[in-house]
């Protein structure tokens, strides 16, 4: 059961640098998420730890123990890769055979030829057999035991990666990007399936993803990265209610966190022209900030004194719930044009079939409670004592 | 079910049968003349071949060393072949996987082989395999076959190899599965189809090797068949029964080696072209 440590580890291909000195922990049976945009070093960093890619500098240590020369089987973990990566020459049972038949593979029968004889005398042994035959139970493969990967469905092969990565019953699973191939629908039942699965086995996990949705419903912890840099780690919870910079805010959730350019002065805030009532931290200084908040925590109930006019830019019903998008600007310029309209769209989530009609002037309040404030240079967010209200 | 257009179709079917009987007739000739007496061949052979007398052959070519020369012939074939796959596996597979100092120039040295005419290598050769004792020897033959095949064998290999997704090794690398054995139990099985075909490209070279081995092989007893056939060619007579007899011994391990292969190879010909 590995505590798996990052000592500044980078990675460059060629000059470009693909990972800046990562340092984080991931503690024992953890489900981590490493979660970013594509391109943001989110793979590059898992087939590290894997030991499938080298590491330019920095350390990454099992327990302690540096792992960086390490081959990928040395280090005990299992890799469940984005196209599944089946042995298409090999049936159902002999793909989730295979580690176990490597397991028990003395150096000479590598020898061709002799490697297909062993390979078919070590799979014949009962207790690989067996072992297969209990994996294949657990996630539900057992009439497919004997079919090619190439007559199975897309869940099926998943679920044949899966049984791979588990019939060794490695210390450390490794699943990058699982579920990208799969539609919408099969997404979230494979979701719960893996979640089951990290239940039941109780090792670490360390998934990468660029689902959001992925990451909030099945990590015990996130690792947000962009750019080859950590931007945060947190519990879902943490990233999605106190994000430490705009873009972490703007990356997760959907619709995005809402980014109001503000102007603080003498502890009273403005939106453009119009005065905002809202508590500030006394020590704010006077200056331009942007106010982070949630679409959810908007809401257009009754109009009082935090209230914020804003024009009604498009409405969208979505059964349950529905999402309102209005502009302050467009509200006191109405020549404002398309592109910079949109750039200024705010969102609020509200229950039900709000009758709401677009281009109309409509009071929103703000859950005050909820707000986050950011630089509006660094994008940074501010400092907790200043980001919080006074008491 | 009726057929929409029936008159396209039976002229489409009427110019394949024609084709086919194009490019069957040389065979049918050869068989023909193979089976006729040399009094028939200047009387006028009958066009129904005489096919009672196929095994009159073998009696017929008793003595006379063709026999010896297909042994020779199918030597310099499963020779080239052998020697040209384990090579062009081998180094298909460096060319696709690995980064190395100068594979840009290893591959156009490799694809360099195929300018040049064996004709225009053949004295120089000649000479280098004087100097190894290699002359009056079917190795050399076979060594000479192989340097000129193995290359067009790599290249096919190496397409192969490269279609095959990367991810699949590093699995088999995290499954335990040391780097020769990810070639030889996963990569290997994947690309027969193109294995084979190289196999027959190589065979044929082999089998069909007439240049090196008229140069180099002085010994009537080492002759392919290949030299063997043209040895009947005399200045007064060629005896066309015999040599049409034997020409079709020359042909039978040929087709037989390709329908063997026959089914590998239409898959690996069109293997990739469907994505699935």
């Amino acid at each position: 059961m590995p505590h798996i440590s990052f000592n500044k580890v980078s990675k460059f291909y060629g000059d470009r640098e693909v990972i800046h000195e990562f340092d984080a922990q991931i503690e024992d049976r953890e489900f981590l998420v490493l979660l970013g945009p594509s391109g943001c070093g989110k793979s590059t960093m898992l087939r590290m730890i894997a030991g499938l890619s080298d590491i330019s500098s920095g350390q990454i240590a099992f327990d302690g123990r540096v792992v960086n020369e390490l081959e990928p089987r040395e280090r005990n973990i299992a890799f469940v890769f984005q196209s599944y990566a089946l042995y298409p020459h090999m049936t159902v049972r002999e793909n989730i055979a295979f580690p176990l038949v490597m397991d028990r593979f003395k150096g000479w029968y590598h020898i061709p030829i002799v490697n297909s004889i062993m390979r078919r005398s070590i799979a014949a042994k009962p207790e690989v057999k067996s072992r297969v035959v209990e994996v294949a139970e657990m996630l539900e493969l057992t009439d497919y035991l004997d079919r090619r990967p190439r007559t199975l469905s897309g869940g099926q092969r998943q679920r044949v990666a899966v049984g791979r990565a588990l019939v060794r019953d490695p210390s450390l699973y490794l699943l990058d990007e699982p579920l990208s191939n799969l539609d919408a629908k099969l997404r979230a039942q494979m979701r719960e399936e893996i979640s089951a699965l990290y239940r039941r086995v109780g090792k670490t996990f360390i998934y990468v993803t660029h689902d959001q949705v992925e990451a909030m419903t099945m990590a015990t912890r996130i690792i947000v990265l962009n750019n080859g840099k950590i931007q945060q780690i947190g519990t879902p919870e943490e990233i999605y209610n106190r994000p430490v910079n705009i873009f972490v805010a703007r990356f997760i959730g959907s619709p995005a966190m809402n980014l109001i350019p503000v102007t603080v002065s003498s502890r009273t805030t403005m939106v453009r022209d119009t005065t905002f009532v809202i508590d500030v931290s006394p020590d704010l200084p006077d200056g331009q900030y942007l106010l982070g908040i949630r679409p959810e925590k908007i809401t257009i109930d009754g109009a009082n004194s935090d209230s914020l006019c804003a024009r009604i830019s498009v409405v969208e019903h979505l059964g349950g719930e529905s999402i309102v998008g209005f502009r302050f600007a467009d509200a006191t310029d109405p020549a404002l044009s398309p592109s910079r309209m949109m750039e200024s769209t705010n969102y609020a989530r509200i229950p039900g079939t709000a009758a709401l009609k677009v281009g109309n002037i409509q009071k929103f309040n703000i859950d005050t409670d909820s707000v986050n404030w950011f630089a509006e240079d660094s994008g940074e967010v501010l400092h907790p004592t200043l980001n919080r209200r006074p008491c | 079910m009726r057929s929409k257009h029936p008159v396209r179709e039976s002229l489409i079917f009427l110019a394949c049968v024609l084709f086919a009987i194009f490019a069957a007739f040389p065979i049918y000739w050869m068989i023909n003349t193979a089976l006729s007496t040399d009094q028939e061949l200047y009387t006028g052979q009958s066009l129904w071949p005489h096919l009672e007398r196929v095994l009159d052959i073998p009696a017929f070519l008793s003595g006379s060393p063709a026999f010896a020369w297909l042994g020779n012939s199918a030597f310099i074939a499963f020779g080239t072949t052998f020697l040209s796959l384990i090579m062009a596996v081998h180094g298909a597979y460096a060319l696709s996987r690995f980064k190395f100092f100068g594979k840009g120039a290893v591959g156009f040295l490799l694809f360099a082989t195929q300018m040049l005419p064996e004709a225009v290598i053949v004295v120089p050769l000649f000479a280098v395999f004087a100097g190894f004792g290699l002359l009056n020897n079917l190795y050399g033959l076979v060594l000479a076959t192989t340097g000129f095949i193995m290359p067009v064998a790599l290249f096919i290999l190496k397409g192969a190899i490269d279609k095959v997704p990367f991810e699949l090794e590093e699995s088999a690398r995290v499954d335990g599965c040391p780097r020769y054995s990810q070639l030889m139990m996963i990569i290997f099985p994947l690309i027969l189809p193109s294995i084979a075909a190289a196999a027959v490209i190589a065979f044929f070279d082999g089998w069909n090797e007439f240049l090196f081995a008229n140069t180099f092989i002085s010994d009537a007893n080492h002759w392919p068949a290949t030299v063997g056939l043209a040895s009947f060619i005399g200045q007064y007579s060629t005896p066309l029964n015999v040599v049409m007899a034997v020409a079709f011994l020359f042909t039978l391990p040929a087709i037989v080696f390709f329908l063997i292969l026959q089914r590998e190879i239409v898959s690996g010909l069109t293997a990739g072209a469907v994505k699935g």
